[in-house]
């Protein structure tokens, strides 16, 4: 892999991590399959503000709540994500989104197309810093090139 | 220097992150039945707040900018340090608090949305402080002590530390708020103010920082400088409240 360059983009002077939110990410033919699993302790606090029938199972009506509050409104910054697909960036377009409450954690997934002839380009970005992404499972069908940080990382795939 | 910062901030988060799995996990001992997490989860509270504080945020280029601009004691430097920090717990504290009570149902949504505004209006009383500074530094221009006198309470401190501590900390909610949804009232208001220590402890090494470096360049062959450090520190604040406010 040639060109990977990560999107160290200097956080605000005000950034903090507000979600600590460990990443596995899944590289196949014409998608991509992202899992996002919320820190223990917000885990908490979300599922005291979603569940709101207290049962630790987030129904259709709590999970589409929670991704009006905390999902959708990331679609202004490309849903925390950069992709570059050859030389052109992609809007991500999430689909079958999910949310659900496991082993004491709150856990996000969602798809994103995939289409590319050469080369792709991965990465999370958040100036803010509201989240803050680990890589922690990372599988694809391409090979791979991987930078990361404690808060973000970036993927470059070549066919 | 980028490459430097983003080491120290991947590393900063790095231990954030595992605190925060630990007073999780603490927490669950708790329910479990084990008392001595109690006084555990204090302690750790208090090392969250030294090291929350390394990140960014917290006024701590802010508290630095001002003793740059006006120079002061190391007394008033702690002053200021500790006085941000406990107001920042505060606020945190008692919005927590209301929205525990009154908002259970958006308190994450909330959250960020009263951090954004607080962050604004931190920003404008920051300029306003900036302002003020200028004005008494054009004002005493050529007299050659700029340090306030040691007499009386520089009560610019206090404004400052309000300034600044008014946007309620992200991380005293967090855990404020996950003690109270458990049930422990008196454990979230401790960790609270254990936490805000640590942080104090943090941000008194800027304030101290500051301090020296404008006392040096006081008792230094250069006094010259002096004027041309308190403009420095005035420009950083107003640039750091316009910064943040647009």
């Amino acid at each position: 892999m040639r060109y990977i360059f990560l999107l160290f983009l200097a956080p605000g002077l005000y950034a903090h991590p507000h979600f600590f939110i460990n990443s596995n990410l899944k590289i196949e033919k014409n998608r991509v399959l992202s899992q996002w699993r919320f820190d223990k302790l917000n885990s908490k606090l979300l599922l005291f503000e979603f569940d709101t029938d207290k049962n630790k199972i987030l129904d259709k009506k709590e999970q589409e709540r929670f991704l009006q509050t905390h999902f959708y409104p990331l679609k202004t910054n490309n849903y925390n994500l950069f992709l570059q697909s050859d030389e052109e960036e992609l809007s991500i377009q999430p689909k079958n989104t999910k949310v659900s409450y496991q082993n004491k954690e709150i856990i996000l997934e969602f798809e994103s197309s995939l289409d590319f002839k050469i080369q792709a380009v991965f990465c999370t970005i958040d100036a803010t810093l509201y989240m803050a992404y680990t890589l922690e499972k990372f599988e694809s069908i391409y090979e791979a090139d991987i930078q990361k940080s404690q808060y973000d990382f970036c993927i470059g795939v070549t066919k | 220097m980028s490459e430097l910062h983003h080491w120290f901030l991947s590393l900063i988060i790095s231990w954030q992150q595992e605190i925060n799995l630990v007073i999780s996990n603490a927490f669950d001992e708790l329910e479990a039945g084990e008392g001595g997490m109690f006084l555990y989860i204090i302690l750790v509270a208090f090392i969250y707040g030294l090291v929350h504080a390394l990140g960014p945020g917290h006024g701590k280029m802010v508290i630095a900018s001002y003793f740059l601009a006006r120079g002061s004691h190391i007394k008033d430097a702690l002053n200021a340090a500790f006085l941000t920090a406990a107001i920042h717990a505060f606020s945190a504290l008692f919005i927590t608090m209301i929205l525990f009570f009154f908002f259970q149902n958006s308190i994450t949504h909330y959250f960020q949305t009263i951090n954004q505004n607080m962050y604004k209006l931190s920003a404008i009383f920051i300029i306003f402080v900036a302002l003020f500074l200028l004005f008494e530094t054009l004002k005493h221009k050529n007299e050659t002590e700029t340090f306030p006198s040691k007499k009386g309470y520089d009560t610019n401190i206090l404004k400052i530390a309000f300034s600044i501590g008014i946007v309620p900390c992200p991380g005293v909610m967090s855990i404020v708020l996950f003690a109270m949804i458990l049930g422990y009232y008196t454990l979230g208001i401790l960790s609270a103010i254990s936490m805000s220590l640590g942080m104090g402890i943090t941000m008194s090494l800027a304030a101290i920082i500051a301090t020296k470096v404008k006392k040096t360049s006081l008792h230094s062959r250069y006094r010259k400088s002096l004027h041309v450090l308190s403009f420095i520190g005035i420009f950083l604040l107003l640039s750091l409240g316009v910064f943040i406010l647009l």
